[in-house]
């Protein structure tokens, strides 16, 4: 482990040590006073750019203007009519100084207008979708803020539904993101920080939170971490994650991500911070606990009575999904007498035509599982029924009627299948879904015995496992009953007084005691 | 850092490749034994059968085809050689941890049966609560080979049979044992018999329309011999006077009318009093029990009291004597305490039970009893009198 992390370092040192030799060889360099030098030195900078545009505007035959930005990042619409439209026909016959302060107050109507002398600066704010506009014998240039680009409309996520619930989800945009946020809470504790990360993508990345109910030493936690990371390019989440995360090398998530606003403000609200990256509609929610991979936006929503038995029933299956195909394999190959006489009877009188070993047919039928699985994500929707009837016609009845499956381990796996995708987080169920496999071979080798070294070994490394401070098993292990009242039940809304994490800040309480009102 | 790497994988791909699945065994390699049965052959040879289940041929069974079991039969000087040589037969390993029922045929369970059961105890893969079972006139072979229609397997059948008509008592090794152990109690086995359940009109095969039962109690002594047998209802009352009768379905003929009266008999209890004198020792039993009436054969209305109180003293007399004649038989008979009168003495007179323990079977047979039943009746069904009957017949 320690030897992949230098490598993982190397390579890190490597990187930055590329992308350096990139950046500008002058990072001071100012802004010239000569129009045409800054013109030149531009196109120099954006050299085979076919997307960044030049427009050199005379304004009475004596000052010139140019603006340059980027095609298709920025509301052209707004800038011809806000700005090139007034100051083309424009009767003023301006000084240069007071025409500057002409062009800036015109773009402060529609924009947020920022003034650099700097070059770097200036490719900087083009790069950002800002428009730059330089004028003839100024060394300052401004950098308007006019982003316009195309985005995705508002949807409900397809990932995470629910029955009843917000149907908003997140979109490409970061701005459109935290803005479904502060919709919800509309305080000025509501603090959103903002990084940039990738020495070429430069991506904006947003850490959220509340203030007070977050916990200071997690929001710096988070800080340190951001800023550490070296990286060309952030292009989802899931590079952040990678970076962040306490344990890389286990197979359980310790980073909850999401698309659901709702999800977000609810986890604000329990005091953990969530990190938005511009262009995915993923958000990053710190820090996530095992019993977080197990609940769902919809838990909070439906009445509680109802919560809890689900909430049970997605424990139990939760389990199924791990454990069941090991089960079956280690009781029929190693201890048939715990199994009932007439199960056993019929377990062995459809097994009787097949000709391997059941850990081999068990581990076959797996196979097939996930590869049915994974067939029906990646085809086009219009080819993804076939793969299904084929899945169906041939794994279920086909294999069983050739005698190459028995109709037990089609039903055991089957069952399995259905017990994973009962797991609300599709992350958190793929941990248990690539264990399985281990917990397989075991119960083959070693029967009952190994299933349960088996499930030894996960609990220790449960135990062992943090995220952000938090242990993973918390409240359960280490327990702590103040926080047991969002676990294995789901307290009623009006009875859960404290925020449910032990990390939260000063502001602990959600629900001022006795407060509920009797009717 | 990679030589440790390097060891562990070692280590681990030794532990796939050089290490056989010891205990690993494919269900398609396994012969189930269901039911075993044990005679004895004239050389003093034990005889074990088994039924085992042939997989293959169960899902068939419905369509006609094949039993779904065989009958393998193997002799030995113990239980385990018996297995052993039974092997030999197999092509599947034996594999008897899911048997149902042992059988043991009547001239074995005469000879005694001390000799095969330390096996049961100590083998791990034999459950120690398969039920027992004698077989009253015959082979315990015979009783796997008859075909039992209701069941996938017959051994099954025989267990659930049990279960329904024996009510809450079980007849496991385990109880057995326990039975066989412990002093002032002497162990029983409930019994199988073959009958004949042919039809008429329907002679041409004759095997076919044999069918088992369960039968009543068999009675050992405390050297595990094969004393004599209770018929079912002499069985029941053993059941009653060990307080372990649950419900049962009791019906009598009136003292002095016409006609009988069933009930379902509840809540029965026992009272054993042992009483010394005189260097003889008495036992007064008071049983006790309450009924509902389920069946009325006669004229009488139940609605009135008084004649609830007939059918009452009918009960009691009828059963007191009953229970005195069973009671007289283990006595006289079989001089074989089955009915745990000694660990009432012990528990009431423990010094005196210390020198009375070693004859205590000629003290048990030479003792007074005396039994009084107390059966209450609680309620009368949905009707009073019989519908059937007009109003003038009708014995108010």
């Amino acid at each position: 482990m320690k030897l992949l992390l230098n490598l993982r370092k190397r390579k890190k040192f490597k990187l930055s040590e590329m992308i350096d030799s990139f950046s500008n060889e002058e990072p001071d360099k100012l802004i010239s006073s000569d129009l045409s030098a800054n013109e030149c030195f531009l196109r120099d900078i954006f050299q085979q750019c076919s997307d960044v545009v030049f427009r050199v505007v005379p304004i009475n035959n004596k000052t010139k203007l140019l603006f340059v930005y980027i095609d298709g990042l920025c509301d052209t619409k707004s800038l011809d009519e806000m700005m090139l439209n007034p100051v083309r026909t424009s009767e003023k016959k301006c000084e240069v100084f007071i025409f500057e302060e002409f062009v800036a107050n015109q773009l402060r109507a529609v924009a947020q207008i920022k003034s650099t002398k700097n070059v770097n600066e200036l490719i900087n704010g083009i790069l950002t979708a800002n428009v730059a506009v330089l004028v003839e014998g100024e060394t300052t240039a401004l950098l308007a803020d006019l982003k316009g680009f195309e985005k995705r409309s508002i949807e409900e996520p397809s990932s995470e539904t629910v029955i009843r619930g917000p149907r908003d989800g997140f979109t490409e945009t970061l701005r459109v993101n935290t803005s479904l946020i502060r919709k919800r809470i509309r305080s000025p504790r509501l603090k959103i920080e903002s990084f940039t990360i990738g020495k070429l993508s430069k991506t904006d990345v947003a850490v959220v939170y509340i203030e007070k109910i977050a916990s200071d030493s997690v929001i710096e936690e988070v800080r340190k971490r951001l800023e550490s990371i070296e990286i060309d390019g952030v292009i989802e989440t899931g590079y952040i994650e990678e970076f962040v995360e306490d344990f890389p090398f286990s197979p359980f998530p310790q980073i909850q991500n999401t698309e659901r606003p709702d999800i977000v403000c609810g986890s604000l609200l329990e005091g953990k911070v969530s990190i938005f990256v511009d262009n995915t509609p993923f958000v990053l929610i710190v820090p996530m606990t095992f019993w977080s991979g197990l609940q769902a936006a919809e838990d909070y929503y439906e009445r509680f009575i109802y919560v809890t038995f689900i909430r049970w029933i997605r424990y139990i299956l939760f389990n199924i999904s791990l454990l069941l195909p090991s089960i079956y394999v280690a009781v029929t190959t190693f201890h048939p007498q715990l199994i009932p006489t007439n199960l056993l009877i019929s377990i062995a009188s459809a097994r009787e035509d097949v000709p391997f070993p059941l850990l081999f047919e068990a581990f076959m039928m797996e196979l097939m599982f996930e590869a049915l699985r994974e067939a029906g994500i990646r085809l086009p929707k219009s080819i993804g029924s076939a793969v299904s009837i084929v899945g169906a016609l041939v794994i279920g009845e086909a294999a069983v009627e050739a005698g190459i499956i028995s109709a037990p381990m089609v039903i055991v796996v089957a069952a399995t299948g259905i017990a994973s995708f009962a797991v609300p987080r599709y992350n958190f169920g793929t941990a248990y879904r690539l264990l399985r496999f281990p917990i397989l071979i075991l119960a083959g080798l070693f029967g009952l015995y190994g299933v349960i070294l088996g499930i030894v070994a996960i609990l220790i490394h449960l135990v062992h496992l943090q995220s952000f401070g938090v242990p993973y098993l918390s409240p359960i292990a280490p327990q702590n009953p103040k926080y047991l009242k969002d676990v294995l039940v789901r307290a009623p809304r009006w009875s859960m007084h404290r925020r449910p994490i032990k990390v939260a800040g000063q502001d602990k309480t959600r629900i001022p005691e006795g407060r509920r009102t009797k009717t | 850092m990679i030589k440790k790497l390097k060891i562990c994988l070692i280590i681990l791909v030794c532990m796939f490749l050089t290490t056989g699945c010891w205990d690993e065994r494919e269900i398609n390699n396994q012969a189930i034994i269901l039911g075993w049965g044990f005679d004895q052959n004239e050389d003093g040879d034990y005889i074990g059968s088994a039924q085992i289940v042939v997989p293959g041929e169960v899902g068939e069974r419905s369509s006609g085809q094949g039993k779904g079991y065989i009958v393998e039969t193997a002799t030995g000087k113990s239980l385990l050689d018996v297995t052993q040589n039974l092997q030999r037969k197999l092509s599947r390993k034996v594999f008897s941890s899911h048997q149902k029922v042992i059988v043991i045929g009547e001239r074995l369970a005469r000879n005694g049966i001390s000799n095969i059961l330390d096996i049961y105890s100590r083998e791990p893969e034999l459950p120690i609560r398969t039920n027992f079972f004698v077989l009253k006139n015959g082979d315990a072979l015979d009783l796997l080979e008859v075909p039992y229609k209701m069941e996938d397997m017959p051994s099954t059948a025989a267990m659930k049979m049990f279960q329904s008509t024996a009510g809450p008592e079980s007849t496991t090794f385990k109880d057995f044992l326990e039975d066989a152990s412990s002093e002032g109690i002497s162990p029983t086995l409930p019994i199988l018999e073959i009958i004949s359940s042919k039809k008429e009109g329907n002679q041409e095969k004759e095997k076919d329309t044999e069918t088992f039962r369960i039968g009543g109690r068999a009675i050992f002594n405390q050297d595990l011999e094969l004393v004599g047998f209770l018929s079912y209802r002499e069985a029941v009352d053993r059941l009653w006077i060990i307080n372990k009768l649950n419900t049962h379905k009791l019906t009598t003929n009136l003292l002095r009318e016409e006609g009988n009266v069933g009930i379902l008999g509840m809540n029965f209890k026992s009272k054993i009093q042992p009483i010394i004198q005189n260097d003889r020792v008495e036992f007064h039993i008071t049983l006790s029990g309450t009924g509902v009436v389920r069946e009325n054969n006669t004229e009488l209305d139940l609605k009135q009291p008084k004649n609830l109180q007939i059918i009452e003293r009918s009960f009691n007399k009828n059963l007191q004597n009953h229970m005195i004649s069973t009671i007289t038989k283990v006595q006289k008979e079989y001089k074989t305490d089955i009915l745990g009168f000694g660990q009432s003495v012990h528990k009431k007179y423990p010094r005196k039970w210390k020198i009375w323990k070693k004859y205590w079977s000629k003290k048990f047979s030479d003792a007074d009893i005396t039994v009084k039943v107390d059966i209450h009746i609680e309620r009368t069904g949905v009707t009073g009198s019989p519908l059937h009957l007009k109003e003038s017949e009708i014995q108010k």
